[in-house]
């Protein structure tokens, strides 16, 4: 090993260490599966760059295998013109006479990258090992150890320590490693500082690393044990200080310790493997983004003209802008001439904490505290009963005495009867007027919603999936809400809009809400497409029984034997959840209101004339855009490598210290989508498409909010989502070098 | 769509011949049938249609579905044949049957490097299994000249009567109970177990619900010759009150809830065949069933997990709540409220009870606690007599030695845990987790020996 290499200066590799961490994303638990962008530290890079280097460090794709995209050509799923544009804009040659025909040859073709290895990926190319596996195994059984929530009855000593000196208290006694043939493990282990930062100094001098892969070498190694890391960098999010380091430190012992098997190991120098990131694939996948956006571009500019202005409202009814309100809010509407729907963020701006757990997006803090006034059943029965199957002595008469009940647990699994509704316990919270007043004065400007025109009835609508024995049901619930059901945001907004407290205020301050005006919650069960409604005692008979009578209409309109699935315990396919999003768009509702758009579309009003000082504008492109890229990307990773940013087969899933998945025996902690949600066994359902953002504004309005937001910009410029301006039926589309204008024809 | 109802019309095709077979194999065959076939025959059927009815929607789309089904049916079939078999030769024959088909089952994604694995530890176990039963099968036909299991049940009780054993039978009755402890995963044996996960959920259920159970049953068929020997028995005894308790110290370190449940599986086998060893093979029987409908269950519903609320911290138990607790069972005895016929677990049923009751708070809590505790008691004692009309215990003679080291080992694992939150900053409790958490390093060292026996090739998948 040449000498020269280890004298990397300890700044530099401190430095390393916080980018190589800092490129992890986050992974929420499964109880509030909120979606991530998988790849959120890497998006200060081009989206062409990002794949490069996940190429290398990943060992795996973000783009669909060349196949795909051939088979695309073929069935003509591409334009040819979006075929010559993507060309151009990223090769800048020019178009082939034949673009369809000169894409499918280039598809054929493969090049080389180099994919940089750890000791242990080293050993398994060499010698045919199975290293890389082991050390997965070995560091995901100490995490779910650690990290364990309710699983394990006995809970792993040390760990009130922190994650690296738990681990290290461990693994020097844990003989694993030398059983499996890994010689003197603990021995170097108890060598280790107890520092873990002193630790990876430590590792990487034995290893070797060279200074300029110092910080790929880190983020291979991260890679290597993605989910535990996407779990630690989550943990950080909640307070928890340097745990990904401290995995980084957990990683790199066990590649340091293979060295005395890996004679002849350069580490930084990596193995020739087929690319999976061609500018082939990657001009189809433009092109397909490019159809795409041109289609609804057109579309968008020649809507017919909506005809509701003219009759009296009956109804208006606000919805989350999820894809899957799409629908709904379509087939509300066909119910009745008057019935109007707005889309806005589920939560309606309602930034709660209900029961300690944040009811809002997670780019936001809650601000205020809702409790529930019902008080929990007394379980200690229960508990009891519990306390006794999970002993190791007791179990056994146990089982024998209170087993063959299970076979009546079993029959109502079979016949579908174990869905229990939740009685609705009244919501309780204490927050001064002036508060009240301005949440409820920001919500309805923020929504679009003009006091003076508002109906009589005004329904604020959350959104909730109702599935059964799926550990990933919450990732089917509100992403507004923080991976919640909508339901507590929706009744607060409302009680809050209904307060005459409230409405005293806000005439005072020339906002009026008409008296007759009464607003109720409701929840879009999106498993059964059912609207749920709560605190209807405003309502008159009559109203009820018209609401009512609506929304049962537009649910049996789009039944397609949700309530069966929703109810069945052996259902890995309850619903698709946003299966299909591909495009946001910000405009009033006449711009979409004739239109199907497939439930592929996060609609969200925005009226640019009420917008005086650019507010809602900014609000809407830095929180609810990236809420929607985020679950877009998640959607997009999840397609394109569900070996890395997916969570695999469903019918392997084995649940982690109740907040994670491993995908059969034990292996990674998984992150994303389970190829259930995305894929019907024979097609996917899922077409893996940015994020394409139509905003009805202008381009100088839109650019004064990249300018002053430059994480928003940086997700423009770098290709993660694509922004158009809508000005009347001129289309103007952000490239990185300015605007450009965008054919409608 | 089409395609999958094309693939699910021919695996229901395909999966009907194996049961016709069967049925058409044991009538021909004149099935045994006594209480106990009957009572088998309707927790078998009562799973295996519950398994098939899930996995309809569950592999719904998975392009196997149909291959799936072809070998859930094959081995369904063999448990079948296995519980109605009349005689040795085709029980061994279905137990063969059983295990190969599972196999098929256990590498259902063979691109997965852990299932390989898995399976082929499992295959390598069950083939010692069964040239067991094989040797069993041999020393029967050379010893009875029968493998007719009413001819070969009347001639043991004859050779009971007369006192005299000859070498032979004790060789059969230990082989017999050797080919149940791999089959029923007895330590040191049982690391295929937790590492069946890589395989879909339902054939977790029916591997820890059914097949599991079929070393249990090879027992309790056979008990006339199984208790000829007492070397058999004890082994069975003592064999099956370590694995229970190995097992159940190893479950309660597991975070995820799969391994949770297979490490429980092995302690719950492993209690059966305590059972089976000290002649309560209706305890056992009750035992099986119980436990087969409670890990279907189980494994099932494992999905649903995710809405556990997250524990509170454990308190340490007191020792006097422990002793209060047994009182109740003191009290009994002494009152001769019941006759103890089974000193051992009847004690260990009393040691649950005073469990349940120490985590109970005074008052009124404690006092339902305790009309919990005598309607469970009311509940076993009533399920041990109920299962008594379906097999009968057989007298063994008391092995106090036995007895009292086994009670001793329940009562201390029993403290042990109750003490678990004061032991948490001992070393030696730390490096007894640590040891624990790895199963005593008994998967690792099997995975090893099964590599270097039967090595896979490089299976990494390609993008």
């Amino acid at each position: 090993m040449p000498v020269e290499l280890l004298v990397t200066s300890k700044e530099t590799i401190t430095n390393a260490i916080q980018t190589a961490c800092k490129r992890v994303p986050p992974l929420w638990p499964l109880q509030n599966f909120v979606a991530v962008n998988p790849f959120l530290g890497l998006t200060g890079r081009t989206f062409a760059d990002a794949a490069r280097l996940i190429d290398r460090v990943g060992h795996g794709p973000m783009l669909m295998p060349a196949g795909y995209y051939a088979e695309k050509c073929s069935q003509q799923a591409l334009r040819p013109d979006q075929i010559a544009i993507a060309c151009q804009d990223y090769t800048s040659s020019n178009a082939p006479a034949d673009p369809e025909e000169w894409l499918k040859a280039e598809l054929a073709r493969s090049s080389d990258t180099t994919r940089l290895l750890t000791v242990a990926d080293w050993l398994d190319h060499t010698k045919s090992t199975s290293w890389a596996i082991f050390i997965t195994d070995e560091i995901s059984k100490w995490c779910s150890s650690y990290f364990d929530r309710a699983l394990s009855y006995w809970t792993m000593p040390g760990r009130e320590a922190t994650l690296y000196q738990a681990w290290k208290q461990a693994a020097s006694i844990d003989r694993n490693p030398e059983v499996f043939g890994l010689p003197d493990f603990r021995t170097l282990v108890r060598a280790l500082p107890d520092n873990e930062e002193a630790a990876i100094h430590e590792l990487l001098a034995l290893l070797g690393t060279r200074e300029e892969e110092l910080e790929d070498f880190l983020h291979r190694q991260l890679m290597s044990i993605f989910g535990w890391s996407a779990w630690c960098a989550f943990r950080e999010r909640e307070g928890a200080e340097n745990l990904t380091r401290q995995l980084l430190a957990i990683r790199l012992a066990y590649d340091a310790a293979l060295l005395t098997l890996a004679e002849g190991f350069d580490a930084g120098h990596g193995e020739t493997a087929p690319a999976t990131f061609t500018t082939a694939k990657y001009l189809a996948q433009l092109a397909a983004e490019g159809t795409f956006r041109a289609n609804l571009a057109s579309k968008l500019a020649h809507a017919p003209a909506s005809t509701s202005k003219a009759t009296r409202k009956r109804l208006q009814a606000v919805f989350c802008i999820d894809v899957r309100s799409e629908a709904y809010r379509r087939a509300l509407e066909a119910q009745a001439p008057g019935i109007e729907t707005i889309g806005f963020a589920g939560f309606f701006g309602m930034a709660i904490d209900f029961q300690d757990s944040a009811r809002c997006p997670v780019l936001l803090a809650p601000r205020f505290t809702v409790n529930s006034t019902g008080t929990p059943a007394s379980k200690w029965l229960s508990k009891a009963w519990g306390q006794l199957r999970n002993s190791a002595s007791a179990c056994f008469p146990a089982v024998e005495t209170g087993g063959l009940w299970y076979g009546v647990s079993i029959a109502k699994r079979l016949l579908g009867l174990t869905k229990k509704e939740a009685a609705t316990q009244p919501l309780q919270w204490q927050i001064g007027l002036e508060t009240r007043v301005q949440l409820v004065a920001d919500a309805l400007r923020n929504m679009s919603l003009d006091p003076a025109q508002l109906a009589s009835i005004v329904l604020i609508c959350g959104h909730g999936s109702s599935t059964e024995n799926n550990p990933y049901g919450s990732s089917l619930d509100c992403g507004a809400c923080g991976g919640h059901k909508g339901d507590v945001n929706a009744r607060f907004a409302a009680a809050l809009m209904n307060d005459p407290e409230v409405r005293a205020e806000l005439q005072r301050r020339d906002i009026c809400i008409p008296a007759e005006t009464v607003f109720v919650a409701g929840m879009h069960i999106t498993t059964t497409n059912q609207v749920v409604l709560y605190d209807t005692e405003r309502l008159t008979p009559a109203q009820l029984q018209e609401l009512q009578g609506w929304l049962q209409k537009a649910s049996a309109s789009l039944d397609d034997g949700g309530t069966q699935r929703s109810r069945d315990w052996s259902e890995v396919r309850p619903e698709w959840g946003l299966a299909g999003n591909a495009a946001f768009i910000a405009a009033p509702r006449s711009r979409t209101r004739n239109l199907e758009l497939g439930g592929r579309a996060f609609l969200h009003d925005y009226d640019p004339a009420a917008d005086h000082d650019n507010s809602v504008l900014t609000l809407i492109l830095t929180a609810p855009v990236v809420v929607a890229s985020w679950i877009n990307l998640q959607y997009f990773g999840s397609t394109v490598n569900n070996e890395l940013f997916g969570s695999g087969n469903k019918v392997l899933h084995n649940v982690v210290g109740t907040f994670g998945i491993w995908e059969g025996n034990a292996g990674d902690l998984r992150t994303g989508l389970p190829l259930q949600s995305l894929h019907d066994g024979t097609n996917w359902v899922h077409e893996p498409l940015r994020l394409q953002v139509f905003v009805e504004a202008t381009r100088d309005r839109i650019d004064a909010v990249l300018e002053a937001h430059p994480q928003v910009r940086e997700l423009v410029e770098n290709e993660w989502i694509s922004l158009i301006s809508m000005e009347g039926d001129v289309f103007h589309e952000r490239k990185r070098s300015g605007w450009r204008w965008l054919p409608t024809a | 769509m089409q395609n999958t109802a094309q693939q699910q019309a021919r695996s229901a095709t395909a999966g009907a011949i194996f049961p016709l077979l069967c049925l058409a194999g044991a009538i021909a065959a004149t099935p045994f049938v006594d209480r106990l076939t009957s009572v088998l025959l309707l927790l078998s059927t009562l799973l295996f249609a519950v398994i098939c009815r899930y996995s309809q929607h569950y592999l719904a789309g998975d392009p196997g579905q149909a291959r799936f089904y072809f070998w859930l049916c094959c081995t369904g079939s063999c448990v079948f044949a296995l519980i109605l078999a009349r005689n040795l030769l085709f029980f061994a024959c279905a137990w063969l049957g059983t295990s190969l088909s599972l196999h098929q089952l256990l590498q259902f994604y063979p691109h997965r490097p852990g299932a390989l694995l898995a399976a082929r530890k499992k295959f390598l176990i069950s083939r010692l299994g069964d040239s067991a039963l094989a040797g069993a099968l041999f020393l029967t036909y050379r010893t009875f000249g029968t493998w007719d299991f009413s001819a070969l049940f009347a001639a043991a009780d004859r050779l009971r009567d007369s006192h005299q054993i000859p070498l032979d039978v004790s060789a059969t009755a230990c082989l017999l109970v050797f080919a149940a402890m791999l089959k029923s995963a007895q330590f040191p044996f049982h690391s295929w177990l937790p590492d069946t996960m890589e395989t879909p959920t339902p054939v977790s259920a029916l591997m820890h619900a059914g097949i599991i159970n079929a070393g249990g049953i090879l027992v309790i068929r056979l008990s006339p010759i199984v208790t000829l020997s007492p070397a058999a028995m004890t082994a069975l005894a003592a064999v099956g009150a370590f694995t229970a308790l190995f097992g159940s110290v190893v479950a309660l370190t597991q975070a995820s809830v799969k391994r949770c449940l297979a490490f429980s599986t092995v302690a719950q086998m492993g209690f059966m065949m305590l059972e089976c060893g000290l002649g309560a093979f209706h305890l056992a029987l009750l035992h099986l069933l119980a436990h087969s409908l409670y890990k279907a269950y189980s494994f099932l519903s494992s999905g649903s997990v995710v809405s556990t609320e997250p524990q509170r911290n454990q308190t340490a138990a007191g020792t006097l709540a422990l002793i209060a607790g047994l009182l109740p069972a003191g009290l009994a005895w002494t009152a001769g409220l019941h006759q103890f016929d089974q000193p051992v677990l009847s004690g260990i049923f009393f040691l649950a009870l005073a469990q349940m009751l120490w985590t109970l708070k005074p008052g009124l809590q404690l006092l339902s606690g305790l009309a919990a505790g005598g309607f469970l008691t009311a509940v076993y004692f009533g399920l041990e007599k109920a299962a008594a009309q379906v097999v009968q215990p057989a007298t063994v003679p008391a092995n106090t030695v036995l007895s009292a080291a086994i009670l001793l080992l329940f009562l201390l694992t029993a403290l042990f845990q109750s003490q678990l939150p004061r032991l948490r900053q001992s070393s030696a409790a730390t490096s007894f987790y640590i040891h624990a958490r790895n199963g005593f390093y008994f998967n690792t060292l099997a995975n090893r020996l099964t590599m270097a026996l039967w090595p896979a090739q490089n299976t990494e998948r390609t993008f």
